[in-house]
């Protein structure tokens, strides 16, 4: 074993940067231990402590100090050295931009740089977000706002500038696009095609495309709206502008709608604009009934997942007939299978989900199959959670709510507080099921399988010592061209005995369907 | 070009001084006054205000675009100057708010047991890895945070000021960052025993003793955290810190002292949950009979 020390003067990083580091060059192959850290007198006697250190240094409190340790030298100093690179690496690419080039302080000054950028990607804080919006688009640029907390009164005057000017405004708090062929935010790597999608729910978009890329189908146009367009206040514009522009769009021939349910009054509207689309729109209002929606070119469904099969059918100009999910004998079986092994008081699923449109459609599937799903955003207010942070009976909890993204990156991202979760759900002797959601794509967490199993492992680990067993089932959504590799992460949380579906809906399905075999 | 600056707080910058840039981030540039070599922050508009900093409106640059370490800067009658590019930074308009903690007293029947239990459910569902894997650093650093809190809390019930020395002497500076995890649990735990009077002992000669322990051994830990204890002790803390105070002795909802608490952990990486430790130890001495039959003090499960 070999240890390294280096002391870096009056270099100062926060501490998300410093823990990073030390994960980094603590994951090289044949490194053992590394840490990055202020040099001060009490940290070094925890790194002589935990056996980082092997003899004591002066301590200097504003220095700081990159310990690495190893297998041998060579490994050590190599490793220290790209401690090192890193360090630096983000120091120089901060200075020499602002020494050597202008630095780009402005909208129009980025224009005078690219005159060909015809889209802006707004990511202010909210108070700011509209004002930049507004620079934006007087410079004839489409708009995408990743910020959120901004007004409802901005938000329509907004919208009703981009209506009135013919620009495209999506958001607030848009999370993902994908605008000839870029993903925007978090998006998955899906084949161009002839689907374009309109969605006012951000995993829904990602479920929909990924799996229409799955099925053989590609996308034209993503069109996020935000997630208050469709509300009364707002009135649908993005939505209503979408349809238009994928209307007129030569590359479309079927257009996908998703949303929450909207208000009546939006939902009459919105439908009046896809009718006049002259192209099949697929419709799929989350948790809606299906029948609702009449019009000779539309099409509503029940999935996100139906939705995505509906939209490539038409696409190839066959028929679509949706699937009762009551023919799947698949997962019939299956959830027969899964069921052995349960002992008696074990009668509840608990979805955790990073995605906030998944946890919403698994808890209408759910709860139209097995009951109340209580949950931090319920579908019936009676349902709600009194305590958030302790699930009860049936219990569905959307992770990317703000409630627990306080200080802490979105789910998608750390999968910390998932894990944790996951321990308590499978301490408890009445749950038999957990239900999950794994994001892929650009944006989210670059290897989720390998930070999610070892909480997988312990929890199973802790119901077989209590003399039980626990049913895992999660749906991956992503494409096979994802930077994370699809194959890779399916094949790791099966091998972790996790039981994996298609969608999220057919993992709400199957989870239900266990539920109900154990009531037999 | 002027940036204006939208606010400042207590305590409030000398009217005329020079200053080299200390250290740069995105939203946050450190200024080594020259005379008293004291840091002073300047900040990106933000919801959580800190004691001495300035706030600044701009937000289409981020602050590495107009700040570099080492840069010359000039303040005088409200202007500062920035050498090298000549930028300007207006404060003549900027909103004073104040960062100094009011003398508060939260007495058993503000700090209820519900209050008290929620905190403590509230921190333990915010756990700090402080890294990803289960390291013996990591471990090693979580027993002393934790035994360095009990001895504070243990020396303010038995009055010890020689057991309160050494354990300032164990937390100062230790962990990661820029506010090592041992700092902002100090700088909590002197913000909540600013309001405990009635349940110390003399307690105005026991704080007298143990802030000037604390700016004893302020050199042990880096200058920008030396800067945020050194306003603890003179008594200037965080809007976030004074919210919450504030919250509990004026007998507000726990919704409202909850909300005030999230606010709280949503600081930095770790500092907001350290910061909340700290506060929680030195309330909790309220409960001090209660603690001392629990040998197990559920604070320090939140860091396992």
């Amino acid at each position: 074993m070999k240890t390294l020390q280096r002391l870096i003067p009056n270099l100062y990083r926060d501490s998300v940067s410093l823990m990073q580091l030390s994960e980094e060059i603590q994951s090289i192959e044949g490194i053992t231990q590394a840490s990055a850290i202020m040099a001060s007198e009490n940290n070094i006697s925890l790194l002589l402590e935990s056996g980082l250190l092997e003899s004591s240094i002066e301590p200097h409190p504003n220095d700081l100090l990159i310990v690495v340790s190893g297998e041998n030298s060579k490994l050590v100093e190599k490793a220290m050295e790209t401690a090192e690179e890193l360090l630096m690496e983000r120091k120089d690419v901060v200075d020499s931009e602002a020494i050597q080039t202008t630095p780009l302080r402005s909208i129009q000054m980025s224009l005078e740089k690219d005159w060909e950028a015809n889209l802006a990607l707004i990511s202010s804080p909210g108070t700011y977000a509209a004002a930049e919006a507004l620079k934006a688009m007087s410079l004839g640029l489409h708009v995408l706002m990743f910020s959120d907390n901004v007004s409802y009164e901005d938000e329509v005057m907004l919208k009703k500038y981009s209506e009135k000017h013919d620009l495209l405004f999506m958001g607030p708090d848009c999370g993902t696009a994908i605008i000839n062929g870029l993903p925007l935010g978090f998006a998955n790597v899906v084949k161009q095609g002839n689907i374009g999608v309109v969605a006012a729910a951000g995993t829904g978009l990602q479920q929909v495309t990924s799996l229409i890329d799955r099925k053989g189908g590609g996308i034209s146009q993503a069109i996020g709206t935000g997630g208050h367009d469709l509300s009364a206040k707002v009135g649908g514009i993005t939505m209503r502008q979408g349809i238009r522009a994928l209307a007129a769009d030569s590359k479309t021939d079927v257009i996908v709608l998703i949303s929450k349910p909207p208000s009546p009054s939006v939902m009459e509207i919105v439908l009046e604009e896809a009718e006049k689309a002259g192209k099949p729109v697929v419709i799929n209002f989350i948790g809606a009934d299906p029948e609702v929606i009449s019009g000779n070119n539309l099409l509503g469904v029940p999935t996100l997942e139906a939705a995505a099969a509906a939209a490539v059918n038409l696409a190839l100009g066959e028929k679509y007939e949706t699937p009762r999910h009551d023919d799947s004998s698949d997962l019939k079986g299956l959830a027969e299978n899964l069921v052995a092994g349960f002992i008696p008081g074990q009668a509840f699923i608990r979805g955790l989900f990073s995605g906030g449109t998944f946890c919403f459609e698994a808890m209408h599937l759910l709860g139209k199959n097995i009951g109340p799903v209580y949950s931090n955003i319920p579908i019936n207010p009676d349902w709600m959670l009194k305590d958030v942070w302790n699930s009860y009976r049936h219990t569905a909890i959307d992770l990317g709510d703000d409630l627990f993204t306080q200080g802490r990156p979105h789910p998608m991202i750390d999968f910390r507080l998932r894990n944790e979760r996951i321990l308590q759900e499978a301490a408890d002797p009445e749950v038999a099921v957990i239900l999950l959601d794994i994001v892929l794509g650009y944006g989210s967490n670059m290897d989720p399988a390998s930070e999610i199993i070892p909480a997988i492992n312990k929890a199973h680990t802790l119901a077989k010592n209590s003399g039980r067993h626990l049913v895992f089932i999660a749906s991956v959504c992503g494409t096979e061209s994802d930077p994370q590799n699809l194959h890779q992460q399916e094949y790791s949380l099966r091998e972790a005995g996790v039981t994996l579906t298609e969608s999220n809906a057919q993992a709400a399905f199957l989870a239900a369907d266990v539920i109900n075999n154990i009531k037999g | 070009m002027t940036i204006y600056a939208y606010c400042h707080t207590t305590p409030q910058l000398p009217s005329a001084f020079d200053a080299k840039v200390h250290s740069v981030f995105n939203h946050a540039v450190n200024l080594s006054l020259q005379k008293t070599n004291h840091i002073t922050t300047i900040l990106k508009a933000t919801d959580i205000l800190y004691p001495g900093c300035l706030c600044l409106k701009e937000t289409t640059r981020t602050f590495r675009d107009i700040f570099h370490p080492g840069q010359l800067v000039s303040y005088n009658s409200g202007k500062m100057i920035l050498g090298e590019t000549g930028e300007r930074i207006d404060t003549s308009n900027a909103k004073l708010i104040d960062c100094k903690l009011a003398h508060l007293t939260i007495s058993p029947s503000q700090y209820s047991l519900t209050i008290y239990e929620m905190l403590s459910a509230l921190m333990q569902k915010h756990i700090t890895h402080r890294f990803k894997n289960d390291s013996k650093l990591q471990i090693q650093l979580q027993i002393k945070l934790e035994y360095g809190l009990a001895c504070l809390i243990t020396a303010v019930i038995e009055q010890d000021n020689a057991l309160a020395l050494n354990a300032i002497r164990q937390l100062v500076a230790l962990g990661m960052g820029l506010t090592p995890s041992g700092d902002d649990i100090l700088v909590g735990f002197l913000a909540g025993l600013r309001t405990n009077q009635e349940l110390i002992a003399d307690h105005e000669t026991f704080l007298q003793k143990f802030t000037s322990d604390v700016l004893l051994l302020l050199n042990h830990t880096n200058v920008i955290s030396q800067q945020y204890l050194l306003h603890a002790v003179n008594g200037y803390f965080s809007t976030a810190i004074i919210a919450l105070l504030t919250a509990i002795s004026s007998g507000k909802s726990i919704t409202s002292i909850e909300e005030c608490a999230k606010k709280l952990l949503t600081i930095g990486h770790t500092s907001g949950v350290d910061i909340l430790a700290g506060l929680f130890g030195a309330l909790s001495i309220l409960y001090k009979s209660h603690i001392i039959s629990n040998k197990q003090f559920s604070i320090f499960n939140h860091w396992r």
